[in-house]
């Protein structure tokens, strides 16, 4: 059957068509009973990609880069992804300061390891740009560039009494993202691919669905398992969290504490 | 064998969760690389009826997340 269908319109259907467990997944999250208190878990798991970006988006880059002399749509790529990396930078710190606002330092977030599936999401598309063809990227960027509108994330901030400061890298996303997944598409329906670069494309954006549905999978886990004494001090509770003056009267009376142990000896 | 036989076969398609029309002509263009890919990390193309239902009332303010 002959296909009358553009490049991005057939990358959009089969995202959506495959996308059915991650939508579940991302309402499932947006509508936990305690996102107020969990929200900077999601931030964290959120850094672990982010920081990720520009030097994987990079790698891409210098890939489509090295084939660029046989290779047409590795020659039109290697520009695209070395502005679209540099237009990612610095977007980390943003994500450290809204965790900040939150009352989480860079020391604490830095000191965590990520989630295995943020690893396997970002791990996957360095093999694919190295080791198969870098057109993958497209496929990953199609599937992550899909930012949350700007009243939606109001809306949740003020639902679950959350400071809006600490909704910053996913407000300016949306705001100055405002047609760029038109702009996005518009590109794709400008390149030629061969079959093979097709498959290559459509395999990334498959997989990417799969793995960011296991990173919100990973996300929800660590929310059941707030409780759970052992796991309590390793994931990040907004609720828990202890202001400045809370934090001094504590460090106070563990030291009265202290003292009076100290007396009885 | 058509790729929405295949993927039904593969229990990826939910016989009672049909595909629309214009998702049919999609799937059934898939190429075998392709397809190959959907098995393999067990996409579930029947579950798209919950992502559609979202999509229609106003789920496509979720987005999916950002890079």
């Amino acid at each position: 059957m002959e296909e009358t269908s553009t490049n991005s319109q057939r990358l959009r259907t089969i995202i959506a068509l495959t996308s059915g467990g991650l939508t579940a997944r991302i309402h499932e999250f947006w509508t936990h009973p305690r996102l107020g208190d969990l929200y900077p878990e999601f931030l964290f798991g959120l850094y672990g990609i982010v920081v990720a970006s520009t030097p994987l988006i990079r790698h891409a880059g210098v890939e489509a880069e090295k084939l660029a002399s046989a290779d047409p749509l590795a020659r039109l790529l290697a520009p695209y992804l070395q502005e679209h990396a540099e237009e990612e930078t610095g977007h980390e710190e943003w994500l450290l300061e809204d965790l900040a606002t939150l009352g989480f330092g860079r020391e604490q977030v830095l000191h965590r390891l990520p989630y295995t599936s943020v690893s396997s999401l970002v791990g996957s598309q360095y093999y694919l740009a190295a080791h198969v063809h870098p057109v993958a990227m497209l496929g990953y960027l199609a599937v992550l560039e899909n930012p949350a509108a700007p009243e939606f994330l109001e809306e949740v901030a003020h639902r679950n009494h959350l400071p809006i400061e600490s909704f910053s890298t996913l407000l300016k996303h949306a705001r100055l993202d405002v047609g760029h997944v038109a702009e996005f598409d518009h590109m794709l329906d400008t390149l030629q691919f061969t079959q093979k670069q097709r498959d290559i494309m459509t395999m990334s954006a498959i997989s990417s669905v799969s793995y960011l549905e296991a990173f919100f999978e990973e996300v929800l886990e660590h929310f059941n398992r707030a409780d759970d004494e052992h796991w309590a001090n390793s994931i990040f509770h907004y609720g828990s969290r202890q202001s400045p003056i809370q934090a001094s009267r504590a460090e106070a009376l563990r030291a009265n504490e202290a003292a009076g142990q100290l007396a009885l000896k | 064998m058509t790729n929405v036989e295949q993927l039904q076969q593969a229990g990826l398609i939910q016989t009672h969760n049909p595909l629309t029309p214009e998702e049919v002509e999609t799937v059934n263009a898939l190429s075998s690389a392709e397809v190959e890919a959907l098995i393999s990390v067990k996409a579930k193309l029947g579950d798209s009826f919950f992502q559609r239902k979202v999509k229609d009332g106003d789920g496509h303010r979720l987005g999916t997340l950002l890079v």
